[in-house]
């Protein structure tokens, strides 16, 4: 299970860029929980999943992962723990390396090894079966490089790679956004299966209200830093697509309601 | 298939060409509608050079005619080929075929000219009428409430107000219930005080009258004087809520005066209680950002191409004087206005001197209320909203005919 308490990251702090990104974020997910992590451009979805994996240091607050306190971890140890998928499908994978050399990479996750280490005949099945799986082909071309295959094929590949040791924590950051819609379905659909079939516990960063009411068991809105909404069990259940865009303009709206506003409605509320 | 029109007198001829059927009939549809909304009601169909007509096709036919006929409008297919002649004869539409343009179809001339003036028709009912006005509760924002103050109004069908208030329970007045309410013709719609909860609304229908717990309301009843009528002409594309008020007033001849609208909307602005003030049991102070919690601002112009109704008094004082429960316009001198409008589903409305029972029946007994709001005129520099404005429909009003005596001064 994951605790995150009270986490605060201001980017370029005392400068004219500076942003407060999260705010004090407190969150608690359960073991085998899926979570969507939506909310507006700019809210802080990124950030908080880039805090969890220790891209960077939080500025306070602290993060526990099954027990262990990972708050000062550094990125590569965590990653031993984590796995990631992010939406540019090009930047989980060696594009020079082949499909099975790449799979094999992630099969020796934090394990000492070289590009020399042979993939053995018994592990070729292995990779060749899971690969099947996805139900593309793909395990006919293991020995293409990954550079060649298109985008869906390869946010396939990374999402098996990424799960392929199966991580106490799964992170994605809007990994269908940049494939086409068929595509992007189809990844989703495979998400779903991996997550349910190894009982995962992820966070998944959407901006597609669709996908974050039917792939996940709870939904928690950002904005500005904050989690301004969190829909589980029952709630979630009853959540459909037009109540999260309802939420959004709640928001929106709180946001243009400024002091001007207040004085406005102070002088014709009669 | 194609598709273009011409003015011809009262009816917009539209000529088609190609087929129309299941790839076409939903482009179709949307542009006949489109023409409805704009005020177009007779409708003639030049077929001369449609090839095919399917089932998709007859089926947004009797769309049309269903929309034609709701606004008292008429619809014609003519000079049909033989094949889409036999199809709707077959069908059992052949009614609305005909060879020949209506005689009373101009030659080729069109009255697209526009009629100059300020876009209003005038349609005078009864003259010698108008409304009583009352102030049964007069709570102000934010002051304390206590619960003896609520009132109970029963709306007559001849009732018309706009106030704060909860609809009648089985079990007494609950004050955590309050929120803004508009009633019109004794049909009311309120808005409870919760921010993502749709409008309710009460009918008078039959014997049934509705009742409002009110701790604020601004009653009146009576029946209404004139009608207006107003459409885009021109350079003119919309009417803002203080200009209609403002020709409500000069027509009415009056300095005090209620009004009815109900029309396409171009925008409105305001905002809504979103915390009962039934519940305050001390003076409040309207301070940021504890306002935020008691109301709901929209914080953009909302509603285009929907329908409002709009129930509103509308006065021009002496400098001395103010009327109770309103607000001054800070775009138009003298001009003091309350106004609550809700919004329905858009549907076309008839032309002409129409009766506000009935077309406002209409909107009641179809789609439910989207939103109700208390209309606020936002002028704050740069980023202000504008007033609520409209496209085209119609503004019930009369004067209002108390004695000076009993007129709701401050
Ligand atoms: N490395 C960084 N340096 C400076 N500012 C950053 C950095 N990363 C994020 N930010 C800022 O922090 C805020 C939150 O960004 P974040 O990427 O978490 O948003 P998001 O919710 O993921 O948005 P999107 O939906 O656009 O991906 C933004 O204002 C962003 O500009
Ligand atoms: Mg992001």
């Amino acid at each position: 299970m994951l605790k995150i308490k009270e986490l605060c990251k201001t980017f370029s702090p005392g400068t004219v860029n500076e942003v407060r990104a999260l705010r004090g974020v407190t969150l608690e997910i359960q073991e085998g929980s899926f979570t969507a992590v939506i909310g507006t451009n700019g809210s802080g979805k990124s950030t908080l999943l880039n805090a969890v994996a220790g891209s960077f240091e939080a500025d306070s607050g602290s993060m526990e992962l099954f027990g262990r306190i990972i708050t000062n971890w550094p990125e590569h140890k965590r990653a031993l723990l984590i796995g990631r998928v992010f939406q540019n499908p090009f930047a989980g994978t060696a594009a020079g390396m082949t499909i099975a050399e790449n799979i094999g990479m992630a099969m020796r996750r934090g394990q000492r090894w070289s590009l020399r280490t042979a993939i053995t005949k018994r592990v070729r099945e292995e990779i060749s079966d899971k690969v099947k799986t996805l139900k593309m082909g793909l395990e006919d071309r293991l020995d293409n490089p990954i550079g060649t295959l298109s985008g869906g094929q390869r946010q396939a590949l990374t999402l098996l790679m990424a799960t392929w040791l199966k991580p106490q924590l799964l992170l994605l950051d809007e990994h269908t956004a940049a494939l086409d819609p068929k595509t992007a379905a189809k990844v989703a659909e495979l998400t779903r299966e991996i997550i349910t079939r190894e009982k995962l516990t992820a966070m998944m960063v959407t901006h597609s209200m669709q996908q974050a009411v039917d792939l996940p068991d709870r939904i928690i809105m950002m904005h500005k830093g904050n989690i301004v909404e969190d829909y589980k069990d029952e709630m979630k259940a009853r959540a459909r697509v037009s109540d999260l865009i309802k939420a959004f303009e709640r928001v929106q709206k709180l946001d243009l309601f400024d002091s001007s506003v207040a004085e406005l409605l102070e002088q014709q509320y009669v | 298939m194609q598709l273009s029109h011409q003015k011809r007198g009262r009816y917009l001829l539209v000529t088609t060409s190609g087929r129309l059927d299941a790839a076409w009939a939903d482009h179709f549809s949307k542009s006949m509608q489109e023409h409805i909304r704009q005020g177009e009601h007779h409708l003639l169909l030049d077929a001369a050079g449609m090839e095919f007509l399917s089932s998709a096709g007859i089926r947004s036919i009797v769309q049309l005619i269903k929309s034609v006929k709701s606004v008292n409008g008429s619809f014609q297919l003519v000079k049909a080929n033989d094949f889409v002649k036999q199809t709707l004869t077959m069908t059992g539409f052949g009614g609305w075929l005909s060879d020949d343009l209506p005689e009373d179809i101009q030659e080729l001339k069109s009255d697209q000219g526009i009629e100059p003036g300020d876009g209003f028709e005038t349609f005078k009912l009864d003259e010698s009428v108008g409304l009583m006005i009352s102030i049964p509760a007069k709570w102000k924002p934010w002051q304390s409430f206590r619960e003896g103050d609520a009132v109970r109004i029963r709306f007559q069908k001849n009732s018309f107000a706009l106030g704060i208030g909860s609809p009648v329970q089985a079990t007494d007045a609950d004050t955590s219930m309050m929120g803004e309410f508009l009633a019109v013709a004794g049909n009311t719609v309120h808005q409870p005080p919760r921010e993502d909860e749709d409008p309710d609304f009460l009918l008078a229908e039959k014997e049934y009258l509705p009742e409002m717990h009110c701790m604020q309301a601004l009653h009146c009843n009576g029946e209404m004087s004139h009608v207006l009528r107003f459409a885009p002409s021109g350079k003119k594309l919309y009417f803002g809520l203080g200009e209609i008020a403002e020709k409500v007033l000069t027509v009415t001849n009056s300095e005090l005066a209620a009004f009815v609208i109900l029309a396409e909307i171009d925008g409105l602005v305001g905002s809504y209680i979103i915390k009962s003030p039934g519940q305050i049991h001390q003076g409040q102070k309207m301070e940021f950002p504890g306002a935020r919690e008691w109301l709901s601002f929209c914080g953009e112009r909302m509603y285009a191409r929907q329908q409002a109704l709009v129930f509103g008094i509308a006065a021009r004082t002496p400098d001395d004087l103010k009327p109770a429960l309103m607000s001054a316009s800070g775009k138009y001198e003298g001009l003091f206005l309350h106004s609550h409008a809700t919004v329905f589903p858009y549907q076309p409305m008839e032309a002409g001197k129409i009766n506000l029972k009935d077309a406002t029946w209409k909107f009641f007994n179809g789609s439910p209320p989207l939103a109700l709001y208390h209309l606020v005129e936002d002028l704050r520099p740069l980023t202000g909203l504008g007033e609520s404005a409209f496209i085209r429909g119609a503004c019930w009003c009369a004067p209002i005919i108390n004695g000076k005596e009993d007129l709701p001064w401050e």
